[in-house]
């Protein structure tokens, strides 16, 4: 598989302060990437590296096997990008915006908005001053994809949309990945990232602490356990517990481990109900930052 | 061309808004004004002369000059060349702020075209718009200075230092909007521009410290020294367009290098 995005020990500072610091990233052609990490954790830094729009501090940074800053031009023809705050210039109608954004690449892109703000009920005749925050998104990503990128970046996408327009929104994206489009997705709804995506970094302070699949985060051998004891709650004590919460009768815990061993422990138990569950990305995702 | 043609769309209002204005001026102070100035010299001299020195070195009102329409000229351009330097600044900064003070930098530097580029397309067309303005300007000067008696060539050269004034004050605006943070009101940074240039020509009529006119921008292209046997002139052109390039290049490399800072 080819690589269409790389970074080696890529870093920058901000003066003294750290933005990130030595991430490397591979991100394979056809997939749907995740990128997750706290407010300040360097998921903005990344992608704005990426896209040259600031300059890095050392290490190395290549979209289609080519140096981001060197070949700046060449890339970005095939970048779609949607920042997570949309702003665009004042007295415009949204259809002025567009063609004036299709202007930038050598295709016609007219059928491509039709149809995008066909699928996102976006009205092009408006001015975009006078929309809502929703629909100056949906112009926003019309604007990303509306000359079929083969890489899409999305920085916090969907902050704005309605579950409906989300969900429509989220189809867009995987229709333009089934026709051959890489997507480098940064959110902190982690249900979106464990919805759309095939793998996931997960950045903090500036470095990347873990790059896997999303199937294997939760296989993580971690499930939340529920247990509601019969009588006084005990002191139950399990090799392989975590983030205990004892309410009344009631205890919960994250487990990991062998089930097995799980099972024998617990059979000593008077349970009046027992629950065993996978645990949510979220569940995950904060483990990472306990 | 796109983006060249979108600063000329969204620009192009404004300039006509300022052509007509000098129009309309330019054939009142010279048509209208001119000629009653010229017969009633004798009670505006008594006005004058009742006014403190440096109220009318301020306002370069020298009567003794006035009476030739070079002089009259010359007297009209202290005020064209501010009105001009605003119009000019204003230009270049709506041009290069624009995107800055809507927030949207990112949509424009995120497209497949190099900053080199993009800078480039924008100012040519401000500076299209500053040629047309000229053009005009200089037809209206050359057809009021040939009525009054002067030479096709010595209107040319005058009304030229309007296109150098300029030129100096839409690159300096330009040098304002790349290194500011923000700019709130384009119309406000570009009086506040073209006001010190005034204050500092007033400065330099009250006190005629020779040295002080290197610091006065609206008195590097005076078009005095077409009418007049002056010398030394070229001292302050030289130094005008020193500046207006040195401030295009670090403009230029300001832009080309700026990281762009998430909203």
């Amino acid at each position: 598989m080819v690589a269409i995005i790389e970074t080696n020990k890529l870093t920058k500072y901000y003066g003294k302060s750290r933005g990130i610091l030595d991430v490397d990233l591979t991100i394979q052609e056809g997939e749907i990437f995740g990128f997750i990490g706290p407010n300040g954790a360097g998921k903005s830094t990344t992608i704005r590296t990426l896209l040259s729009l600031i300059k890095k501090t050392s290490g190395d940074a290549k979209i289609f096997g080519l140096d981001c800053h060197d070949h700046r031009v060449e890339i970005l023809d095939q970048i779609g990008y949607l920042p997570s705050e949309v702003f665009y210039y004042d007295n415009m109608k949204a259809i002025d915006l567009l063609k004036y954004s299709a202007s930038f690449y050598k295709k016609d892109c007219t059928q491509k908005i039709e149809d995008l703000a066909q699928k996102l009920e976006l009205d092009l005749n408006k001015k975009i001053e006078d929309m809502s925050l929703g629909n100056k998104k949906k112009v926003g990503i019309i604007q990303g994809l509306l000359h079929s990128p083969k890489l899409i970046i999305l920085d916090e996408p969907t902050s704005g949309l309605d579950p409906l327009i989300q969900k429509k929104f989220f189809d867009i994206i995987q229709e333009e990945n089934k026709n051959g489009a890489t997507v480098l997705f940064s959110s902190h709804i982690l249900s979106e990232v464990q919805k759309i995506c095939d793998r996931v970094a997960i950045i903090k302070e500036g470095k990347i602490i873990s790059t896997q699949k999303i199937s294997d985060l939760k296989d993580h051998a971690y499930k939340r356990v529920n247990l509601v004891f019969t009588n006084q709650i005990v002191d139950i004590e399990i090799e392989g517990m975590s983030d205990v919460q004892v309410q009344g009768n009631s205890i919960s815990f994250l487990y990991k481990g062998d089930c097995n061993l799980l099972l024998k422990k617990l059979v000593q138990y008077r349970l009046q109900n027992i629950e065993i569950n996978e645990p949510t990305l979220e569940e995950i995702f904060l483990h990472y930052y306990i | 061309m796109n983006i060249y043609l979108f600063e000329l769309k969204n620009q192009w209002k404004n300039t006509t808004g300022w052509i007509i204005i000098f129009s309309v001026l330019m054939f009142v102070l010279c048509m209208g004004v001119y000629p009653i100035f010229n017969n009633s010299l004798q009670d505006i001299v008594a006005v004058i002369s009742k006014m403190p020195a440096e109220f009318t070195k301020a306002f370069s009102f020298d009567l003794n000059s006035m009476v030739d329409f070079g002089g009259y000229y010359e007297f009209i351009f202290a005020y064209f060349s501010l009105m001009g330097a605003v119009m000019a600044s204003s230009i270049s900064l709506s041009i290069f702020a624009r995107e800055k003070k809507v927030k949207c930098t990112d949509f424009l530097l995120t497209k497949p075209i190099s900053r080199q580029w993009i800078f480039t397309s924008k100012f040519l067309s401000g500076l299209t718009l500053i040629a047309i303005f000229n053009i005009i300007y200089m037809v209206l000067s050359c057809i009021f200075g040939i009525y009054f008696g002067k030479s096709l060539e010595e209107m040319i050269l005058a009304s030229s230092m309007m296109f150098l004034t300029q030129f100096f004050y839409y690159n300096l605006g330009i040098l304002v909007a790349i290194f500011s943070k923000k700019i709130r009101s384009v119309s406000n940074t570009a009086s506040v521009l073209g006001f010190i240039g005034f204050i500092l020509s007033a400065l330099y009529n009250i006190l005629e410290i020779k040295g002080m006119r290197f610091l006065a921008p609206l008195k590097y292209f005076d078009p005095i020294q077409f009418f007049t046997t002056t010398s030394n002139e070229y001292m302050y052109m030289l130094t005008g367009i020193f500046l207006l390039i040195l401030f295009l290049f670090v403009s230029y490399a300001k832009f080309n290098q700026e990281d762009v800072k998430a909203v």
